[in-house]
């Protein structure tokens, strides 16, 4: 009887708690009626400011930011400086990242938002699995020429559909260091007149070496490093994606690999660490690094007339546009227009001119704010090390701005895929370290890229 | 009383047969719904487009035909292998057990660890290239060459040698002596008694090793993949990396497809094999 009695008691008490949970959540649902669900491979500062904005517009909305990895607080190196925390999560990687994204479009559980960047997105556009924005962006008054860089916004597309909106970019750039200059007896002009290709780095290399009989080298790091470089510069001429071509077995191919060895071999390139070297050398390229010249002292100039930094090019004349940031609808998603809104509210002035943006953004009035801050906070940090910018702030900024709109309006290199990429890098790499040769990583490469072409 | 004996079976099995339902045959179900939509936002019906396109796909075409190769390749010499080493196990009068363990060792190494071994075995810096240049032979990156299926047939065979012939061992310590006894009193050679009396006999477990054989094939997968990666040399890029390729590629239109292609050449292959194995039957 007694045993009747508690079993009875414990029945009842779990009943009411299944009752009062389903209660308790019903009620939380009920206070915000939408969600979006962003996902990130790391976590971003500028997503949450535009999440917080957001929802202070939409208090029916919540805005849901997930990221993958997980890291601590930035660390303060000095005044206005910081390094990104610890990676809390060092055991997962991109490739569960990707897995785990795959699984969610599957099982028709993908967010509604993916910022891309450093998942293979073109393979999601061509699967179909982001919404075609190409009707969005025409359909909505404010993303005109006066207010964004359209040839940037546009640029994510694949097939003729755009299949995401970049946030912000950046230039890659070639600096000169000034020591290196004044040493090879240059002027300015010579740097006003040309944008550096390979070609023409190689042939000033030649005539200061012949001229002034000194080591000189044409830029820091190694094979690997520069063959990385120059095949981003060069790469649209062995692949392309969309019309699934590959072209590696190629004479021109072969020719690169041996170039960026015979480079090296050749003593063009210096090693890192080694102050004298590095100064004795004619360029420095740094990937996707655009407004690095201002923060190196070594320049002390800046972008603009003295052209201490110029945008890479290749012989095409085409430049590289690093998209640093882009985001994408999944077909996933349950309320398009919402999420069409909030990528709206990411590239509104008051959200892109946020420190947290990484690059130019592509809201032309938050760029021209952005430009100011950055050359503000870089003379306040000179003036620290007892330097200083050759000209105002403001008037560098003025400069930048009107580079940038040279820039954006210059043919640029298409992204290749990343997945491919890392497959060319690490068949590559063979070739250095002397295992194999170019012949034969051309012949290997050809055969695994036509593969996942074709597949 | 039959029928109380049925459903006490069918109650046994449930919880199998519902994992089995929930995991793999319901799952494999719903795919044959991938491979007649369209993929994307906007699914419409496709009919039979992806089959076509899959069997006019070069690629695809070509990783059916090396993985047919690699089949028709290490299931015979592994079966051959397997039956001379438990026949000639069974001769012997001591050790038997102490060789029977010595061959099952490969079996229970971890996989990553088999991975890492003979990828650094036959990597361009590796052991087997030092041998060679002893001998003043030049070595070359073996995984990435035309002899890339002879190493993968060779891991195989090194790997699944050991069941198969704990299997023929098992098969034949169950015929009976006295057949052999017979057989050697009617003047019948070592030849004439395997061709009449072993074959005949271990045809059930040869049947077993051979359907084993064909799905350890398939599970060479996880080895290959470990040592040559998603892209290994066309000699060796099999149906199952044409299937996680299109798994990470989110072509699940393409991946369900060639599951039921794959399902459809098994189905068939055992439809033979059962018509082989009757014909056998009925001559008995």
């Amino acid at each position: 009887m007694v045993n009747k009695n508690i079993s009875k008691t414990i029945s009842g008490l779990l009943i009411m708690g299944m009752i009062t949970g389903c209660g308790a959540s019903n009620a939380t649902n009920e206070l915000k009626d939408k969600q979006i669900t962003i996902s990130t491979y790391w976590p971003s500062p500028y997503l949450e400011e535009v999440a917080k904005q957001f929802e202070k517009e939409h208090p029916d909305v919540d805005v849901k930011i997930e990221a993958f990895k997980e890291v601590g607080e930035p660390i303060k190196i000095k005044e206005g400086m910081e390094a990104p925390g610890e990676d809390k999560n060092p055991n997962l990687s991109l490739e569960d990242y990707i897995t785990y994204l795959n699984t969610a479009f599957m099982g028709n559980s993908a967010p509604d938002l993916l910022m891309l960047g450093w998942v293979p997105d073109y393979k999601y556009a061509q699967s179909g699995y982001l919404v075609d924005l190409t009707s969005n962006i025409e359909s909505t008054s404010q993303f005109t020429d006066e207010q964004y860089y359209m040839n940037v916004l546009k640029s994510c597309t694949y097939k003729d559909s755009i299949y995401a909106v970049p946030v912000a970019f950046n230039v890659t750039m070639l600096g000169v260091y000034e020591e290196a200059i004044e040493k090879a007896g240059l002027d300015e002009t010579t740097f006003n007149e040309k944008y550096w290709t390979y070609k023409n780095r190689r042939e000033l290399l030649d005539t200061v070496r012949n001229k002034e009989k000194q080591q000189l080298y044409l830029e820091g790091g190694d094979a690997i490093n520069l063959f990385h470089n120059m095949y981003q510069l060069e790469s649209n001429q062995f692949l392309q994606v969309e019309e699934k071509v590959a072209n590696f077995d190629d004479n021109k191919f072969i020719t690169l690999l041996k170039e960026c060895k015979q480079a090296e071999e050749n003593g063009l390139l210096y090693r890192g660490g080694i102050e004298d070297e590095a100064q004795n050398s004619l360029f420095t390229c740094e990937l996707g690094g655009t407004t690095y010249c201002l923060y190196q002292p070594e320049y002390i100039g800046h972008v603009g007339d003295t052209n201490y930094a110029k945008p890479l090019m290749n012989e095409a004349g085409e430049i590289c546009l690093n998209i640093s940031e882009k985001v994408a609808i999944t077909k996933d998603a349950k309320d398009q227009a919402l999420c069409w809104e909030f990528i709206q509210e990411m590239l509104s002035e008051e959200m892109e001119k946020s420190p947290e943006v990484d690059g130019f953004p592509v809201n032309r009035n938050a760029a021209t704010i952005k430009n100011t801050e950055t050359a503000k906070k870089i003379n306040k940090e000179l003036r620290f090390e007892g330097l200083k910018l050759q000209k105002q702030p403001q008037e560098i900024a003025n400069e930048l701005n009107v580079k940038i709109e040279e820039w954006v309006n210059m043919p640029y290199i298409k992204p290749s895929a990343s997945d491919i990429d890392d497959v060319v890098y690490e068949e590559t790499e063979e070739f250095f370290k002397g295992n194999k040769s170019a012949e034969e990583v051309a012949k290997n490469l050809q055969a695994k890229v036509y593969t996942m072409l074709n597949e | 009383m039959t029928h109380k004996r049925n459903l006490k079976g069918i109650v046994f099995l449930l919880p199998s047969l519902l994992g089995f339902s929930v995991f793999y045959l319901i799952p494999f179900i719903i795919a044959f719904y991938y491979t007649i939509v369209a993929q994307g936002v906007n699914a419409s019906f496709v009919g039979l487009q992806y089959y076509i396109e899959l069997l006019k796909n070069d690629i695809f075409i070509n990783a059916f035909k090396n993985t047919g190769i690699f089949i028709g390749i290490c299931v015979p010499i592994s079966m051959m292998c397997s039956l001379g080493i438990a026949m000639g196990i069974k001769t012997l009068h001591d050790q038997k057990r102490l060789l029977q363990c010595i061959i099952l060792i490969p079996m229970i190494i971890p996989t990553a660890s088999i991975a890492f071994f003979w990828k650094e075995f036959f990597s361009v810096q590796g052991l087997f290239n030092k041998i060679l240049s002893i001998g003043g032979i030049e070595g070359i990156d073996w995984l990435n060459s035309k002899y890339a299926l002879g190493i993968m047939v060779y891991i195989f065979i090194w790997k699944n040698i050991g069941y198969n012939t704990i299997l023929f061992t098992a098969g034949l310590y169950n015929i009976p002596n006295t057949y052999y006894e017979s057989a050697s009193i009617e003047g019948a050679g070592s030849i004439a008694q395997f061709k009449y009396i072993t074959w005949v006999y271990l045809f059930p477990t040869t049947v077993l090793v051979f359907i084993m054989s064909i799905i350890n094939c398939f599970k060479v997968f996880k080895e290959m993949y470990l040592i040559a990666g998603g892209y290994p040399n066309e000699s060796i890029y099999m149906i199952q990396h044409y299937m996680n390729n299109m798994f990470l590629s989110l072509n699940y239109q393409k991946l369900s497809t060639s599951a039921y292609v794959l399902v459809s050449f098994i189905l068939i292959l055992m439809f033979i094999l059962r018509l082989g194995q009757r014909g056998i039957k009925d001559e008995d």
